[in-house]
């Protein structure tokens, strides 16, 4: 049974915990290939024109695996930390539906709703229902369930440590011979949806680019989860999406934070959540005096303009320190 | 004290009464208008909706004319509506703005009552009265709106039913009294039938979307008046009133969901905030009960309208109902607007009297 997944949104967040799952179910995992051109002009063709350019990339995604799968992967996740007023984005929990409306020659979508606001372990609930609906027996599950968990926490732990899903940071540097950090590198700390910061065709290769200039990277995975917590308590209301809540607390974090030079923002064209996480940064780091950068990505983002953004970026803090 | 709060449609007119019967001093901003719109689109983040900038831009100029009390309702997302109010707070402070903030957030709406209740210093009794009229005039104004939309298409006059609208609900919105208000509604409502004409019955449209666009006509290019012009009867699916009745009520929320839930079924399965569930509960009842079709109003960037509309599109073909749909932002102009009201008021006339059956 070949269960296809696409490679976008929250896959970057939860691959692991899927992959693993179906895995030590037996089942073979088809993830779609990565973001490219002609994925993003299926997106484009089956999305509403409306929509923010995740949105049309997963639609691409989607049809990417579309003939090399039995059973496609959209998870409706609506409620994974417990807190009560904390969902997805609207465009997430909806997203099924609009692979439905849209994409009438698919095969079946697998039905998968997590809200862990409704019942007590209504995860393992959910992960139980989807193996039987691939008929597979309880106890197989709860092994599958287990490893899954497993994985996935030692997927977290590598990311708190600096690594980008793909590949690590080190690695990175061996194989493509980027120079080695100077003794006192720029930190910048760049926050933003693992969707847009981890897939290199959306950001037109922006992490890339920083290492490529010398510069110590800082992501909001890399804040620990206790810190994030702690820095919720300084903001008015609670945001009501899991990722953007991430990215506001991890920015408040390194705004206080006196190892960081600067902040870049990243964010998709037209999204929503972004709308009010940006301005919330904004005027924190405009109170605390932290330069900020905003960049927004869209269909027609290309190299030439982020590079000349980010080195605009990078050289006024070179002049603030003194270096220039 | 002086207390503001940003338009919405018609929702000035309960809450200056109930502030009224308080005691409280009130600054209303003007109707929303190019200068207003102005003024928020210069200090909201970019990709935030037009309600948002037109909120932001009636609450600053509030308190240039001196308000000192700005009063907002809260939610629990995962429309950014909840988030509005503590936003709007923090980039008016960055402004310089000194003022109180009252937040009415579900959860702790019990308590934020009762401390505004104290800080005016009026009894119980004086609140829930104010309250009652104040909903009393919201039921009547809606009403009367309901009436007015029904009747325009059919009036010869234009200009001189919008003159009745506008007279009986100043008449309502001057009321003391609940006996007094149900008096002014029923002569208002007279009033607009009187002008109706009777002709052929025109093509009904379902106008769906969410509650602010739908109930702020500068919001949404004032598209009702527009449809009317053209021969076509608009029916708003959510107003201010209807909305409270069947959302906020605790003892009608559960039948509403249930059946909102009931209608989508097949287009979307969940609750996704915001006003999608009702978009597609209202798109798809309306389809069903002989609308001849649906116009989706909705501002430019809303997460939840967005799904419903990609719904909307598979609801289209299904129900074989024509459906137009506007996104709305500060940018959109009026032509634009009406070239494409009068090419949709076009299909459906050509639909119902099958001048052409391809159409």
């Amino acid at each position: 049974m070949k269960i296809g997944i696409p490679r976008t949104l929250t896959y970057y967040a939860y691959k692991p915990l899927w992959e693993t799952f179906f895995q030590d179910l037996g089942c073979e995992i088809v993830v779609s290939e990565k973001t490219s051109k002609g994925i993003l002009d299926k997106g484009v063709e089956f999305a509403v024109n409306d929509a923010c350019i995740p949105i049309k990339l997963f639609h691409g995604h989607v049809h990417n695996i579309g003939n090399r799968a039995d059973f496609i992967f959209v998870p409706r996740l609506i409620n994974l930390t417990g807190e009560k007023t904390v969902t997805y984005c609207p465009k997430f929990l909806g997203l099924t539906d609009m692979v439905r409306a849209s994409m009438p020659d698919l095969p079946p979508l697998l039905d998968f709703r997590i809200d862990l606001r409704e019942k007590w372990k209504a995860r393992r609930r959910e992960y139980e229902r989807l193996g039987c609906l691939l008929g597979m027996s309880p106890g197989r599950i709860g092994h599958a369930f287990r490893s899954a968990k497993r994985a996935l926490r030692s997927y977290r732990r590598r990311l708190s440590h600096g690594n980008d899903p793909e590949r690590a940071v080190a690695e990175l540097r061996e194989h493509t011979g980027i120079p080695s950090l100077p003794s006192r590198p720029i930190t910048l700390a760049v926050v933003g949806y693992p969707y847009l910061l981890y897939d290199d065709f959306v950001n037109a290769g922006l992490m890339t680019k920083l290492y490529n200039m010398g510069i110590r990277i800082l992501t909001p995975e890399m804040v620990p989860e206790r810190q994030l917590l702690i820095k919720a308590k300084g903001l008015p209301k609670d945001l009501f999406w899991t990722f953007s809540n991430q990215v506001v607390r991890s920015a408040i974090y390194y705004i206080d934070d006196s190892r960081v030079d600067g902040i870049i923002h990243v964010t998709a064209f037209g999204c929503g959540p972004d709308s009010m996480v940006g301005k919330l940064i904004e005027l924190e780091a405009k109170q605390r005096g932290v330069p900020y950068v905003l960049i927004s990505l869209d269909e027609h983002t290309g190299e030439a303009g982020i590079l000349t953004r980010l080195e605009a970026f990078v050289d006024m803090l070179r002049y603030r320190r003194g270096e220039l | 004290m002086k207390i503001t709060f940003p338009h919405m449609g018609g929702v000035y007119i309960p809450l200056k009464t109930l502030f009224e019967e308080l005691q409280v001093e009130v600054v209303i901003p003007p109707f929303n208008n190019d200068e207003m719109k102005g003024l928020g689109c210069k200090h909201s983040p970019e990709y935030s909706c037009l309600p948002f900038k037109l909120i932001l831009g009636n609450v600053l100029h509030s308190l240039e004319r001196g308000a000192d009390t700005v009063i907002m309702l809260g939610g629990s997302g995962p429309c950014r509506f909840g988030y509005f109010g503590h936003l709007l707070n923090m980039i008016a402070r960055d402004l310089g703005y000194r003022f109180t903030f009252i937040c009415l957030e579900p959860s702790t709406l019990h308590g934020d009552i009762r401390d505004f209740i104290k800080k005016v210093g009026c009894g119980y009794r004086t609140f829930l009265r104010a309250l009652m009229l104040g909903w009393k005039k919201l039921e009547a104004v809606d009403g009367l709106q309901k009436k007015y939309w029904t009747c325009l298409p059919y009036s010869r006059d234009k200009e001189k039913s919008q003159t009745v609208l506008r007279n009986a609900v100043d008449q309502i919105a001057a009321c003391r009294s609940v006996p007094e208000i149900k008096s002014a509604a029923a002569a208002g409502s007279n009033a607009l039938d009187s002008l109706r004409q009777a002709t052929d019955s025109l093509p009904r449209v379902a106008v769906v979307g969410d509650i602010y666009t739908l109930n702020e006509p500068y919001s949404n290019q004032n598209i009702e008046w527009l449809l009317a012009e053209q021969g076509i009867e608009p029916c708003r699916s959510i107003y201010t009133s209807g909305w409270v009745k069947n959302s906020l009520l605790p003892w009608n929320k559960k039948a509403y969901y249930c059946r909102a839930k009931a209608f989508a079924k097949g287009y979307l399965e969940d609750c996704i905030g915001g006003f999608a569930l009702d978009t597609v509960y209202h798109a798809v009842s309306s389809a069903e009960t002989g609308f001849d079709g649906i116009v989706h109003v909705f501002p430019v960037t809303c997460m939840p309208e967005i799904v419903s509309r990609q719904v909307l599109e598979k609801i289209s073909l299904e129900k074989k109902i024509p459906i137009m749909s506007l996104a709305l932002d500060e940018h959109m102009e009026r032509t634009g607007v009406e070239t494409r009201v009068e090419a949709f008021a076009e299909l459906l006339h050509g639909k119902k009297h099958n001048v052409n059956q391809n159409l």
